[in-house]
């Protein structure tokens, strides 16, 4: 499953790359963090179902989000009428 | 013999002209005589005199302009009745042989006019067909709309004729590629390996949502932030983080467009941090951001109304209150109902209350154009094939914004959804509604509010 997880912004990415083997995460297609806020970041990751229980008390996570697909809004597929 | 209509005008000095042409007006049989004396010594040529139309007297031009200290016609303007006056010639309305047309004009103190066939010009305004009392349109759906009648609809000539046409503002749009070919695409960002700005098919989503811009805006530019493979909450947080990045570096783009978002939603009890329940979600956020930079972020409701749900829409999805639910609920962006141009609402068109601020949808815009599909278009394709879904309205509306812009710069992303709805025509029950928010956006509308 794909997740979100929001970070401090100072945490040493080498740590963070052990840690995620640890939870059996990897980042998804080689995904950098992304700056959120003042002192977060958000780094996109491949990792078990249960990842929010396995980081639950873990100082590194401030919290993991799903990182769900979508769908385009136009109800029949690019140009065809509404099914 | 073939018979033609004309106007044949011969001397008559009437001292009292009015008087008797108000009389002549008042019978038929009166006029007609009145006619036949007028033309008697023309009887010769077979003229019949019509009573489609009494005898008009014709005046001199020296009585019309007022002889040296008279006003002549100019007195009519008080508000006090006139003099009469005298009449120089008169016309008379008649039929006679085409093989005789010529000798009647020959004849001396006859001018032979054409009494040529004219039309009504066409005053039913496309607005006229447009019911502000709403409706609903579902599946068959009503035939689409050509471009120039959403643009009549919109009122955009009246930014245009002031030199306004969306020119020097840029719009963001987040979605499937565009295909720069076409579009005037002259930026954007795309992770390095993936498909770059600009290099998608003309056939893609994102191209129809460009196009769709461009129905205001014919002079915006596009940035063009692709998602790899389907959007996704990951991809659109890469990408508003993109468009944050530009923003910082240059101020643009001015508005961005997002014609995407979810068609099932899992139930809170398995995932509260689903950004459709959480509305600190990262990518929630990230929008935030954005919009906090100045940029105005538009975003789709979604097609998962109640009356003609899209296929795929998940029963958690469809339904007020279901589906207008993530990032498009958000109090910060702009979120864009679908209506077709006789202003009923499509009935996939999502319904709100937002799930995160209520009053959503904002607004609505028009959806079903042939814009990049249909006969004639850059993606091609026949009757059956045009732009849909609230994919099309959102752009549509961008595309009003960006307009707006051209005209007004420095416009904040609130003073831009203020101004839309200002100048919104509110359908159905007077203000807010969960159908179509404060109902669709008209260009000239705002355009004249934010200038009055």
């Amino acid at each position: 499953m794909r997740w979100l997880l929001t970070l401090r912004r100072d945490v040493d990415r080498q740590d963070l790359d052990a840690r995620l083997a640890d939870w059996g995460c990897r980042p998804s297609d080689d995904a950098e963090p992304i700056p959120l806020g003042e002192d977060e970041q958000v780094l996109a990751v491949e990792g078990p179902d249960d990842l929010p229980d396995r980081t639950r008390d873990e100082e590194l996570v401030r919290e993991v989000f799903p990182d769900s697909e979508m769908s385009y809004f136009d109800p029949g597929g690019s140009g065809r009428p509404p099914g | 013999m073939a018979k033609v209509k004309v106007l044949v005008e011969v001397e008559e000095s009437q001292p009292e002209a009015f008087a008797v042409s108000a009389s002549l007006m008042e019978s038929e049989d009166d006029a007609v005589r009145h006619g036949e004396k007028l033309l008697a010594k023309l009887a010769k040529l077979g003229l019949e005199v019509l009573d489609d139309v009494a005898p008009v007297p014709m005046f001199a031009p020296e009585v019309v302009a007022g002889a040296e200290d008279e006003e002549g016609f100019a007195a009519f303007a008080a508000e006090v009745e006139s003099d009469d006056a005298p009449s120089a010639t008169t016309v008379v309305s008649c039929e006679v042989d085409r093989s005789k047309l010529d000798k009647l004009a020959a004849q001396p103190g006859v001018t032979v006019w054409p009494n040529s066939e004219m039309a009504f010009f066409p005053d039913e305004h496309p607005f006229d067909l447009a019911r502000s009392s709403g409706g609903l349109d579902c599946r068959p759906y009503l035939a689409p709309s050509t471009i120039a009648q959403i643009r009549t609809m919109l009122g955009v000539e009246a930014v245009w004729n002031d030199g306004f046409r969306g020119q020097n503002v840029i719009v963001g749009v987040i979605d499937q590629g565009i295909d720069g070919t076409v579009y005037p695409v002259v930026g954007g960002f795309a992770r390095a390996g993936s498909r770059q700005p600009g290099t998608a098919s003309i056939q893609t989503h994102g191209s129809m949502s460009a196009a769709n811009v461009l129905v205001a805006a014919p002079a915006a530019r596009l940035y063009d932030y692709p998602f790899l493979g389907l959007p996704s909450s990951g991809g659109a947080l890469q990408m508003f983080q993109a468009i944050l990045d530009q923003r910082r570096r240059d101020g643009t783009p001015h508005v961005t467009n997002s014609s995407y978002g979810f068609t099932f939603v899992p139930p809170q009890s398995s995932q509260p941090n689903h950004e459709a329940w959480n509305v600190d979600h990262p990518v929630n956020r990230k929008v935030r951001e954005v919009v906090a930079s100045g940029a105005t972020a538009f975003f789709a409701a979604g097609n998962c109304g109640s009356d003609c749900p899209a296929q795929g829409c998940h029963a958690s999805a469809i339904g007020p209150g279901k589906s207008i639910v993530a990032s498009n609920s958000l109090a910060e962006v702009i979120t864009v109902a679908a209506v077709n141009r006789h202003h009923q609402r499509l009935g996939y068109s999502a319904q709100g209350p937002g799930r995160f601020a209520e009053e959503k949808p904002d607004v609505a815009a028009y959806s079903h154009v042939y814009a990049n599909f249909g006969p004639g278009r850059p993606a091609g394709g026949d009757e059956s094939r045009f732009d849909s879904g609230t994919s099309t309205a959102c752009p549509i509306a961008a595309g009003v914004a960006a307009l707006l812009l051209s005209a007004v710069p420095d416009l904040t992303p609130e003073q831009v959804r203020t101004a839309l709805i200002a100048g919104a025509i509110d359908l159905g029950q007077p203000g807010w509604d969960a159908e179509t928010g404060h109902g669709v956006i008209n260009a000239a509308a705002s355009y004249n509010l934010m200038r009055s």
